[in-house]
């Protein structure tokens, strides 16, 4: 099956996979809060395709995906080293986007600690709750593919 | 902490052998993608890796391992015959 060899690759994989999920999430909101237009249901199967695609190729097939998410039983010293940094960072970053996350809902919710709403409709709701998922999900991955010099499934030069 | 660089003759000792990197790998229990880091130099292995690397070589770590860039074997082996016959 066709995969990305080199890291460039990956790391395109990497941000077409982040966008194309942003630009899925911000099709829905937009279909959800105003209307679902068969053009605007066209464009989101499109790009929930793309990142479907996306996700394979830079995460599946490359191996990426089982090195992040393997037993660490199953891993040798130097893949546990690099899974490792992967989960860290991953850490530092989801810490820094729940953080941002928590302040724009205090932000935007205004003068409210207790309710999510906004203007009648939930501020934090599904699809912010299925990004944060995703997010949490892929990041350890994605940390992998982006600085991994050589994927796992591959045999290196 | 700033790791220094390691040199190895990882490849030219596995080649000797007849081994592949996939054989290696299974002898010393890492995966094969490791080994082609190890012979990069692009990974410094832990101590207990470069024993069981040594041991399948049948060599002492410092002649597979070293800190410093490793010069050809064939160098070493003159200058060592040189020196037996001082």
């Amino acid at each position: 099956m066709w995969s990305l060899r080199t890291q460039r690759a990956r790391r395109t994989g990497v941000v077409t996979n982040y966008l194309g999920v942003a630009l899925l999430a911000a099709a829905v909101c937009l279909g959800e809060y105003r209307v679902w237009s068969p053009p605007l249901a066209v464009a989101a199967f499109t790009l929930l395709a793309i990142v479907v695609a996306a996700f394979v190729v830079t995460y599946l097939t490359t191996g990426i995906w089982q090195l992040a998410h393997s037993d660490s039983s199953a891993l040798d010293e130097r893949q546990l080293q690099v899974a490792y940094q992967g989960f860290r960072h991953s850490y530092t970053a989801l810490a820094v986007i729940a953080m941002l996350l928590l302040v724009g809902i205090v932000v935007t919710v205004r003068f409210s600690f207790f309710t999510l709403t906004w203007r009648g409709h939930y501020a934090f709701g599904m699809v912010a709750l299925m990004l944060m998922n995703y997010l949490i999900q892929t990041l350890p991955a994605s940390f992998l593919a982006w600085r991994e010099p050589y994927a796992p499934a591959e045999s290196a030069p | 902490m700033e790791t220094r660089k390691l040199y190895n003759r990882i490849g030219v000792l596995r080649r000797e052998k007849g081994l592949s990197r996939q054989q290696l790998a299974e002898l010393v229990g890492v995966n094969p993608q490791t080994v082609g880091y190890l012979e990069r130099e692009e990974y410094n292995p832990s101590l207990d890796l470069a024993l069981r690397i040594a041991e399948v070589f049948g060599a002492p770590v410092e002649f597979v391992f070293s800190a410093q860039p490793m010069p050809a074997m064939s160098a070493q082996l003159l200058a060592r015959d040189q020196e037996k016959g001082d």
